[in-house]
């Protein structure tokens, strides 16, 4: 991080808005072409990401061929779970696992590509990256879903360690700094603080194996997932 | 095409990948509507960027007789970008000026990126020779390949052999959506090439034109922003950072003498003081 620079940078976001979401929608078109599918399959978890990704991916593939498929609540998760012989006394793990294979079913009666809404920030330093075939927003920070939906989601633990360093925006930067800038991590991570530094190394190297195995992330910026390499 | 005057054209697209005949007749029909003396497309646009594997099965062996598309003939001049499949069997990454349906003239790509998003060095061989040729207008000309133009030194050998009009061919990436460039582009990045462009043809007092493509491939957009630039640096024609697009110039000798005279850079310019320190230090001695 450059000190005293701006993440994300200070631009019209409306403008910025419509270049991204653009490039996304163009990519997601190209992405179900290639594929021969018949759209996309989004795994709707409510999030502000997974409004932004519906939008972008209808931009560019048609409302009609973006499906949302919404969480199971409880029941049905418990319901399922049972049917395949995995019974859990705490289902709340297993949402997340239920909703993709809803997903999964959804997509393969429709002969759609599943889309996760993710940003960046989760998939860098919140692994494992989610194994669906595109990550329409894996190239936009969450501090940048903020500036365009009002807020960001990601795992409890990217939460609390957003919160002990004073905001996603200044975890973003930092990360934006290192990995994009390539300014050296003791200069621009360990600045947030010795145990947020520590935690930033771990995640990021327990997110080694996921990230070699990232599905289609549109390119915004200079170090995308899957398409730049990354370590 | 006039004895001094060349009406260039720049057609911007987005290539199928891997669909030769159907990107030729797109190249020919756009020629044919153009009203241009030559036509300059993006790099590969005959066979799409991302070959990867495929670059040796969709290459043409320009050497041993391979013939170009057939949709190519009766064709104005056209600059198609091609993988030309050498007599070694190593496949080229290639711009090549399309005359009556026939190779008129080749440039390899010279420097292939292979770092961070790229890995040309993986798929194809690396050209060697910069030259310069007529390619209509009474004027000399080269061609280079994308990264071949963040090389200087290749515009250098381009310029030294006396040439009016560096044309480009290239499928930039576009990056930096979130600020965009200027200008209202849609990314970032074409702020360099134009920078570069223009910074070229005001040095050297010379017209450069860039073919970058559009379209999508993998997770990929590649960011257009064509553009035709004169001798004075000014631009004379941009296409836009998204679509297909056809932009035009009338490019003449009178008017690079025009951008030359105020200045004696060309003139003054040494090659022999270059080859000369060149040597010294390519031989370590001082």
């Amino acid at each position: 991080m450059s000190a005293g620079v701006e993440f994300p940078p200070a631009t019209d976001l409306r403008a910025a808005g419509a270049r991204v979401g653009g490039v996304v929608a163009e990519v997601v078109r190209q992405a179900v072409r290639d594929a021969g599918a018949a759209g996309v399959v989004l795994l709707d978890d409510g999030t502000p990401e997974a409004s932004l990704a519906g939008e972008w991916c209808a931009l560019g593939g048609g409302g009609d061929a973006v499906w949302r498929v919404p969480r199971p609540g409880p029941e049905e998760a418990r319901s399922c779970l049972a049917a395949f012989g995995a019974e859990a006394e705490e289902i709340a793990s297993s949402l997340e696992e239920a909703h993709r294979f809803r997903c999964r079913l959804v997509a393969a009666a429709r002969g759609a590509l599943v889309a996760h809404p993710a940003n960046k920030t989760v998939l860098l330093i919140a692994p494992p990256v989610p194994p669906e075939p595109l990550l329409p927003l894996g190239d936009l920070y969450a501090s940048q879903v903020a500036a365009l939906a009002g807020t960001w989601t990601g795992p409890p633990a990217l939460q609390r360690l957003a919160n002990a360093v004073g905001g996603i925006a200044v975890l973003d930067a930092a990360l934006h700094a290192w990995l994009e800038e390539r300014r050296p991590f003791e200069a621009v991570v360990e600045s947030l603080g010795p145990e947020a530094a520590a935690e930033v190394r771990r995640a990021f190297e327990a997110g080694r194996f996921w990230r070699r195995r990232a599905g289609l992330v549109p390119k915004l910026g200079s170090r995308t997932l899957g398409i730049d390499l990354f370590g | 095409m006039s004895s001094s005057t060349l009406r260039l054209a720049v057609y911007q697209f987005a290539p199928e990948l891997g669909r030769v005949e159907e990107n030729a007749r797109r190249i020919a029909d756009a020629a044919a509507s153009s009203g241009a003396d030559l036509v300059l497309t993006p790099e590969l646009s005959l066979t799409g960027y991302d070959v990867g594997d495929d670059a040796a099965s969709l290459g043409i062996s320009l050497d041993a007789g391979g013939v170009l598309p057939n949709a190519l003939r009766g064709s104005p001049d056209v600059v198609v970008g091609l993988v030309d499949l050498g007599l070694d069997g190593v496949p080229y990454n290639a711009a090549v000026h399309v005359r009556d349906g026939a190779v008129f003239f080749r440039h390899r790509k010279v420097y292939l990126p292979t770092y961070g998003m790229f890995d040309e060095g993986r798929f194809f061989g690396r050209g060697a020779r910069v030259e310069a040729y007529d390619p209509g207008g009474g004027g000399r000309g080269a061609l280079l390949i994308c990264e071949d133009f963040w090389h200087p030194a290749l515009t250098y050998l381009a310029a030294i052999q006396g040439v009016h009009l560096l044309m480009i061919q290239a499928a930039a990436a576009g990056r930096g959506a979130w600020t965009g460039g200027a200008e209202g582009a849609r990314f970032r990045t074409s702020e360099v090439w134009t920078r570069i462009a223009r910074t070229t043809a005001h040095i050297y007092g010379i017209y450069v034109a860039l073919a970058n493509r559009v379209g999508a491939e993998g997770g990929v957009v590649f960011g257009g922003d064509s553009l035709i630039v004169a001798p004075t640096g000014d631009v004379l024609a941009r296409a836009p950072s998204e679509g297909e697009a056809v932009i035009r110039a009338e490019l003449s000798l009178a008017e690079v003498a025009r951008a030359r005279r105020p200045f004696a850079h060309t003139r003054d310019e040494d090659p022999r003081l270059v080859h000369r320190m060149l040597t010294e230090i390519l031989e370590g001695r001082p």
